[in-house]
Parts: C-alpha cells; sequence; structure tokens
C-alpha cells in the first residue's frame, strides 16, 4: 500500500475521531460474547454445535421455542398431537415471511425435513429427522408429521430445533456443507445476515418485518472475545457470560452493570472409571471412592461455593425426568476405608497407599483436559481427598481430543470429564460413552428403551427413575459438581436478558435467547 | 551463482523435510476431527455421533483413506498448489490461511517496526556510551524488558489503554462494519497488540545492536579513523554504521521468528485474529488440511526469511570481495 506522508499524518490525527465515530454506532448496536469462528452455517459440522445453533437461532426460526418458562410458539402457532405420541400436527402462523419478502409456508417445513434426513450433517436434529415416517401438508399453514414410532420429545427434539429453510433457496443444493453463499443465510428470523468476519464477528441486521414485532435494536453483533470480563469493562461487547464467579463478583458493587446469578449449568463435572480395568471393575471400589469424596469441599473450593453438589443419578434437579430420592455419598473416609479393606486392599504400604495381598497398590492416573483452571483445582482436590483413605493420583493434563481417545480406547485410570444435557435422560443412556465410556449395563439400556418408547408418562417417570438408580448404584462415574451461570450485561441498553429453562433448543445451555431481543407491552426502542 | 543456488537448494529441501514431518506429526496426536464433533454436540446437550454418521463424516472428509493414500493425495494436490479444504471452515485452506496471515503479517510488521525504531537508536548509543550511567541503566532495563514474558507486556497494555483508558479496543483487529474496513479501525485496533510485540521485541534488537556495535567499535579501522582525528560522531556515521547492517542482516531471520511467535501471544491477549488464534481453532478441530496448511506456510514464511537474508548476505561479500 503506497499511502503519501500527508494523507498518513492525516490518518493519524484521525484516530480520536475513530473513537467518536465508535460511539455513535455503539448506540445503534448490541455486542454479545459469543463464540464466532465461521460464517453462520445452518450445516456446520464441525463448529462447535450449540453456539454454532444459538447464532444460526437469530437468522432462522424454528416451529417452536421457548420462553423463560417452557414452550411457546414460533413459526407453528398451535400444535397437538394423537394419544399414542406418532402424529402431531402443526399450524403455522400468519405473516411469518423470509428475509427476501415471500411468505413461510408448510412446503418450506416438509422440505427442510426431507433435507435434513436427505443431508444428515446439520449437527442438530438431522438424527431427529429422520425418526420422521411421513410429512404432509394439506395446506398452506398446516403440517401433519408421523413417526415411525411413539416421539414424546418431538417438540424438544425435532419442532424446538429443526431450524426452517427456505425451499426456493435449498432445493437445487446438493452439497449444503460447502454452500455459504449469501443466500444460505436468509432465514425467517429476527435478524438478517449482514458479515461474518472469521474468528472475529457476526455482525446481524434487524429484520423490521419480523411477524412478532421489530427487534429493540438495529445491530446485533456476536463476537469472539478471549477474556470477557476486560471486554465488558473495555465496552467492547454489552453482555457476556463468565465461567469465573470471582470475575462475576467484581461486576456487582457497579451501577452501570447487571449481574445475574442464573441456574446451576446443566454442565457436570464427573470423575469417570474405567471400569474394564482392575481395580475400578469392582463396583465396592467405585463406591469407596465415592464415600471418599467430599462435592460440598469441591464447590467451596473450586467453585467459590457458587455451585450444587451434582445428583449421584447425573441427571439436573431441574429436568422434568429427575430422581430425588437416590443414595448419597460422602464424604465419609471410614465408609470408603471400611470398603476398600473388604475389596482386599486392607494393608498400608510405608507411603500409606494401600495395597493388596497380591502387593497390587492402588495408586493411579487421572487424566483431566487442560481447558480451565477449575478443572485443575478439583483434580488436585480429588487427589488430596483420595490420598485421606490410601490411595495415589498423578495427574496428567491432555487437551480435549487425545483425551477422548484414551478414553474411547479404554487407555485410562481414572478421568475427569464434563458434559452439558443433564436435563436429558438420553444423556444418561443414549450411548456406550454415556453414562460413562466402557461401561455397559443391559439393565440401563433396557429401562432407556422403556423411557424412549412408551407413549405413557408414568411409564417413563419410572423408566428414568430406574436409569438414575442404576448409575447411582453401581457408580461407573461420579457426577462431581455443577457450577452456577453467570451473566453481565450493561443496564443501559435496555435489553434484558434471561435463562431459558431446559436451554435453549434441545437443551443448549446458553443465555442468548432471542425474545430478549423483542419488545415487551409497552416497551420502546431505546 | 554457485553459492546463491545451494542456498536456494538447501531451502527447498528443507522445505519438503518439514511437508513430510507436518504430514506425519500432527497424525502421531491421539484423537481425530470425529471426536471433537461427537464432543462438541454433547456439551451442547445433543446426543454424540452415532456409528452410522462416524462413518458418514469420515467418508465425506476422506479421513476413511489409509494414512499412505491420504499422504499421496496431499502430495499430488501440493503439485497443483491446492492445500485441500479445510473441514472446519468449508473452504480452500490457501484461501483461510492467506486471510489470516496477512493480519499476522501486519502485525509482525508493524511490531517490527517498533522494535527496531526504539531497539536499534538506543543500541547505537548505549554502545558509543558504553560504560556509561546512561548505558548501565539502558542494560538493566532491558534485561527487566526481556525477562518480562510478551503475554504481560500484552496484558498490562489492554488493561491500561483499552480497559482502564479507552483509548483502544479491546479486542478484534479492525471496526465491526458492513462494508470494506477502514484504515484508520485498523490502524486503532493494531496500536496496542504491536505496540506491545514491538516492545518485548526492542531488547532483542538493543542487544543484537549494542554487541555488534561493541565489536565493531574494537575494529582496527575504527581505531584508525580516531586516530586521523575524525570525531566520535563522524566515526559511528562513515564507519561504524556501514558495518553494522550486515551483522543484524545475519540476525534478521532469528528476529522475525521470534517476533512470529510473540505475535501468537499478542493475538490471544487481544483477541486479534491471526494465524495464531486460526493454528488454535485447527488444533482443537483436528482440521488436519488447515493444520497442515498453517505449518506449511508458517515454515514457508520463515525459510523466506533466512533465504532473503542469506541472499543479502552473499551479496554483501561478493561485493565486499570486489573492493577488497
Amino acid at each position: 500500500m503506497n499511502i503519501p506522508r500527508r494523507k498518513l499524518l492525516h490518518l493519524l490525527a484521525a484516530l480520536p475521531c475513530g473513537l467518536r465515530a465508535a460511539s455513535a454506532d455503539s448506540e445503534r448496536r448490541y455486542i454479545l460474547q459469543h463464540f464466532v469462528r465461521d460464517l453462520p452455517s445452518v450445516f456446520a459440522p464441525i463448529s462447535h454445535a450449540g453456539p454454532n445453533w444459538v447464532t444460526t437461532s437469530f437468522l432462522f426460526d424454528t416451529l417452536v421455542w421457548k420462553n423463560r418458562d417452557g414452550v411457546v410458539p414460533l413459526l407453528a402457532s398451535a400444535w397437538e398431537v394423537s394419544p399414542d405420541k406418532r402424529r402431531w400436527t402443526f399450524r403455522l402462523g400468519n405473516g411469518a415471511r423470509w428475509h427476501d419478502g415471500k411468505p413461510v409456508t408448510s412446503r418450506d417445513v416438509a422440505f427442510t425435513f426431507h433435507y435434513m434426513a436427505e443431508h444428515p450433517v446439520a449437527i442438530w436434529s438431522s438424527e431427529a429427522v429422520r425418526t420422521l415416517e411421513a410429512v404432509e401438508t394439506p395446506d398452506e399453514r398446516t403440517v401433519h408429521v408421523r413417526t415411525k414410532a411413539p416421539s414424546p420429545d418431538f417438540l424438544d427434539a425435532v419442532a424446538g430445533t429443526a431450524q426452517i429453510l427456505p425451499q426456493h433457496v435449498w432445493r437445487g443444493i446438493q452439497d449444503p456443507v460447502k454452500y455459504l453463499d449469501p443466500p444460505a443465510f436468509l432465514g425467517s428470523g429476527l435478524f438478517r445476515h449482514l458479515r461474518t468476519s472469521r474468528g472475529e464477528y457476526t455482525l446481524l441486521g434487524a429484520n423490521h418485518d419480523y411477524f412478532l414485532g421489530s427487534p429493540l435494536v438495529e445491530q446485533l453483533v456476536l463476537k469472539s472475545v478471549n477474556n470477557a470480563a476486560l471486554a465488558l469493562r473495555g465496552g467492547d461487547v454489552d453482555a457476556a457470560s463468565l465461567d469465573s464467579p470471582l470475575a462475576a463478583k467484581q461486576f456487582s458493587s457497579e451501577a452501570r452493570f447487571t449481574v445475574v446469578r442464573g441456574p446451576f449449568s446443566y454442565y457436570v463435572t464427573k470423575l469417570v472409571f474405567n471400569v474394564k480395568r482392575s481395580p475400578f471393575d469392582n463396583r465396592m471400589v467405585r463406591q469407596a471412592i465415592a464415600w471418599a469424596l467430599n462435592k460440598q469441599e469441591m464447590v467451596r473450593l473450586a467453585l467459590e461455593g457458587d455451585g450444587i453438589a451434582a445428583s449421584a443419578g447425573l441427571l439436573h434437579m431441574d429436568s422434568p425426568w429427575f430422581a430425588p430420592d437416590l443414595p448419597r455419598y460422602g464424604p465419609d473416609p471410614a465408609r470408603a476405608q471400611d470398603l476398600l479393606s473388604k475389596a482386599g486392599y486392607s494393608r498400608r504400604g510405608a507411603d500409606g497407599i494401600r495395597v493388596s495381598d497380591s502387593g497390587k497398590r492402588l495408586s493411579f492416573t487421572l487424566l483431566q483436559t487442560s481447558s480451565s483452571i477449575e478443572l485443575g483445582r478439583l483434580a488436585e482436590l480429588i487427589r488430596d481427598q483420595l490420598a485421606v483413605v490410601g490411595i495415589q493420583l498423578m495427574i496428567q493434563a491432555v487437551s480435549v481430543g487425545p483425551m477422548e481417545h484414551l478414553m474411547e480406547t479404554g487407555e485410562f485410570d481414572l478421568a475427569l470429564d464434563g458434559h452439558g444435557g443433564t436435563n436429558n435422560v438420553q444423556i444418561a443412556a443414549s450411548h456406550t460413552d454415556y453414562p460413562a465410556q466402557l461401561y455397559h449395563n443391559p439393565a440401563l439400556d433396557a429401562a432407556y428403551q422403556r423411557f424412549t418408547t412408551s407413549a405413557d408418562d408414568a411409564v417413563r417417570r419410572e423408566s428414568a427413575a430406574v436409569v438414575q438408580r442404576i448409575i447411582a448404584e453401581d457408580v461407573p462415574m461420579i457426577p462431581l459438581v455443577n457450577a452456577r451461570e453467570l451473566l453481565v450485561y450493561r443496564r443501559d441498553k435496555g435489553i434484558e436478558w434471561f435463562w431459558t429453562k431446559g436451554g435453549l433448543g434441545g437443551g443448549v445451555p446458553q443465555w442468548w435467547n432471542k425474545l430478549a431481543l423483542l419488545p415487551r407491552p409497552g416497551q420502546r426502542k431505546k | 551463482m554457485k553459492r546463491y543456488a545451494t542456498v536456494v537448494a538447501r531451502c527447498l529441501l528443507l522445505l519438503a523435510v518439514i511437508t513430510l514431518l507436518n504430514f506425519f506429526l500432527i497424525r502421531l496426536v491421539p484423537g481425530g476431527p470425529l471426536e471433537v464433533i461427537s464432543r462438541a454436540r454433547v456439551e451442547s446437550g445433543a446426543a454424540p455421533l452415532s456409528d452410522a454418521e462416524r462413518s458418514m463424516f469420515a467418508r465425506y472428509y476422506g479421513l476413511d483413506q489409509s494414512l499412505s493414500q491420504q499422504l499421496l493425495s496431499y502430495g499430488g494436490m501440493l503439485m497443483h498448489g491446492d492445500m485441500g479444504q479445510s473441514t472446519f471452515f468449508r473452504r480452500p485452506t490457501a484461501e483461510i490461511v492467506s486471510q489470516y496471515l496477512e493480519r499476522t503479517l501486519l502485525l509482525v510488521a508493524a511490531g517490527l517496526l517498533v522494535a527496531v525504531g526504539a531497539g536499534l537508536p538506543l543500541g547505537i548509543i548505549s554502545a558509543a556510551r558504553r560504560g556509561s550511567l546512561f548505558d548501565s541503566s539502558l542494560l538493566v532495563v532491558e534485561m527487566i524488558l526481556h525477562a518480562v514474558p510478551p503475554f504481560l507486556i500484552a496484558t498490562a497494555a489492554l488493561i491500561v489503554f483499552a480497559v482502564t483508558l479507552h483509548w483502544f479496543p479491546v479486542a478484534g483487529s479492525a471496526a465491526i462494519t458492513v462494508g470494506e474496513s477502514s484504515f484508520t479501525s485498523v490502524l486503532r485496533h493494531l496500536a496496542l497488540p504491536a505496540l506491545s510485540l514491538g516492545v518485548w521485541e526492542s531488547t532483542t534488537v538493543y542487544y543484537l545492536t549494542r554487541n555488534a556495535m561493541v565489536d565493531i567499535l574494537g575494529e582496527d579501522y575504527i581505531r584508525a579513523a580516531r586516530a586521523k582525528g575524525l570525531g566520535e560522531h563522524e566515526v559511528l556515521i562513515r564507519h561504524a554504521l556501514p558495518a553494522l547492517a550486515p551483522a543484524l542482516l545475519a540476525r534478521f531471520s532469528v528476529l522475525f521468528g521470534s517476533a512470529i511467535g510473540g505475535a501468537f501471544f499478542a493475538e490471544q491477549v487481544f483477541s486479534y485474529p491471526g494465524i495464531g488464534q486460526l493454528s488454535l481453532t485447527a488444533f482443537q478441530n483436528y482440521d488436519y488440511l488447515l493444520l497442515r496448511g498453517i505449518f506449511l506456510v508458517l515454515s514457508a514464511t520463515m525459510l523466506a526469511a533466512y533465504l532473503a537474508a542469506d541472499l543479502w548476505l552473499i551479496r554483501f561479500d561478493i561485493r565486499s570481495g570486489e573492493r577488497t
């Protein structure tokens, strides 16, 4: 670039003006701290699943949505389900239009379900739409869906997660993964896509023709920042969810910020046993460790007191399927030591580590992902608490990919792991990796099967309770803690964020519910 | 001519070896993109990948081929100047890498400008006044600065100038805009990362300059110039400075490499979307083709810097030879 010296001086002098221009922009904009790496495609198989889905939720609508209490209409104004939970009927409301002005019809809905089933690369709901047997559209506004088996979770699994695509855009697209031309972002949502700078931000513009009303902000920016607390203070973002209770506390004394202490997260941190490897193939040893651990101390020291001890049955206490009367463990080191003695580890060596009669020492490696300070602290606390009962742990930090590999191939003793989705029974038993890698229990599978195929709520509730009881008693892993969801936002911007019960869509544990950007009755645009 | 050819051939051979190493080293890391997809789904509350989905994704990304088949097809693609498709971004790797590399090179160039602007004159003055209070004090200051990790300098700059004084933005590479970003906004976003990098790198420039200058000022021809009655300024400008250039050039590639490393820290602190941030994304998502592309381009860039410095030195030597 060849810039004359005079022009360069002029530009340098204009730097403070750039600052003023930025201030003018900020009047029209709302900036969210959000994970942005790529263009906001519905078909982004490797982009981080939940955050990417939240981004596209601003551009595309689903049939139903959730407010702070539960499911509410969106594209569908009404719906009904047959008693056998296999036939769902949705009535589309009047007025929803694509960003190019064309009306959203039942044909678009049917097309989306067929297209997602044919191209199963949408990270969400593609698996679920393949359970559909038939989709019929008797008129422009009615959609009949018949499923292969009873689908009591259809609202969460499909109607609330499958983002409806415009048929006139996607009809001829053979490879949706690589389709990233501007029409790929044309939806019916509250915002239109204006620009994405990869790794940096996605800029969205208000859709003033939105059928539920014009959004409260002219532009919405989803911005990647590595330090959310500093970005809030520096005015680079207007709202951010924070991982650290300590960081959130620093904002609570400032009038210009609102700190929201949300519910305890669906994200659970858990200690996973390699149940195929001795001595963790012995349930007594696993239970002994459960009795030795002090989860309250973990909450106090690793989460600054802002969390809860997780349920032994893995499901979150806010889940509609949560079973409250499960066994509770620890902290009871005496009981843990008694169980270890019964399991054949009655002697202690000179270094205090328990030894079996055959000379096997209770000394193991604990794998831990190096993704957060809290995880590091938890690993150290587990090591210290188990040392009291004569178990030695060596902590080994690894990144996520290698950890997944080591756990899947069974090359580990113990692993400190974590995941979301604990409001769904699926997470407890749906896959060989869950509730714990390498763990298999036919009784658990049978209970889960009953849960997924029954249309009777009482049978489902009882089956969900059996799933949790088996996990709590058999202890293939120990759910440790759920941290609190924390949010900080600028008060003067006029947007009040709220937590969505059950998580967005199928359970994305994020704050950014688009309904917060719609005017409430009597509210004016800033 | 033969010396030029030898240097170029050595660089090309090195590049080939690095490319081969990159291919295998990345695959030695346990895990893969399918684990990452599955993990990302579960962390968000969705079901993990089923076996059928795993096979489908493996086929889609060519991960079902043997390693030797993948190496052959990668070699074939490189012959045609194609670095393949990034699995994460679903765009040609070359397009993604060039987009991010452009920002990093801008940051490195600006950082080096600051580093040379500060380190070079200070190094010269320090050498010229060797043993003085100024020299000793500066040595201590530079030693402290050199010992401070670059991310600490960057974080301090971020907290003071962006978070507290609001003079500069906290994150990003340019203003958020629908159209192309203005030059002014690019400068504003570049200023703090470049200054942090520059301050940290300036210590290296300072030491290089000072040490080289001390050696030069001890040479016989400098003593002869002084004996002829030339003033210290004249000795410095007419005789010492021209000799400094090759000494610094010989170390330019080291400085460049160190600046690229420093830029990675600055990118992380300032959320500056450069090649360091891209490497992190590629690694976290096991985007093999993108990782290979990044390593290849970075290696080529570093080798180009080495090559440029080597060729320059050869040219200088020849000219010296002609003079003598």
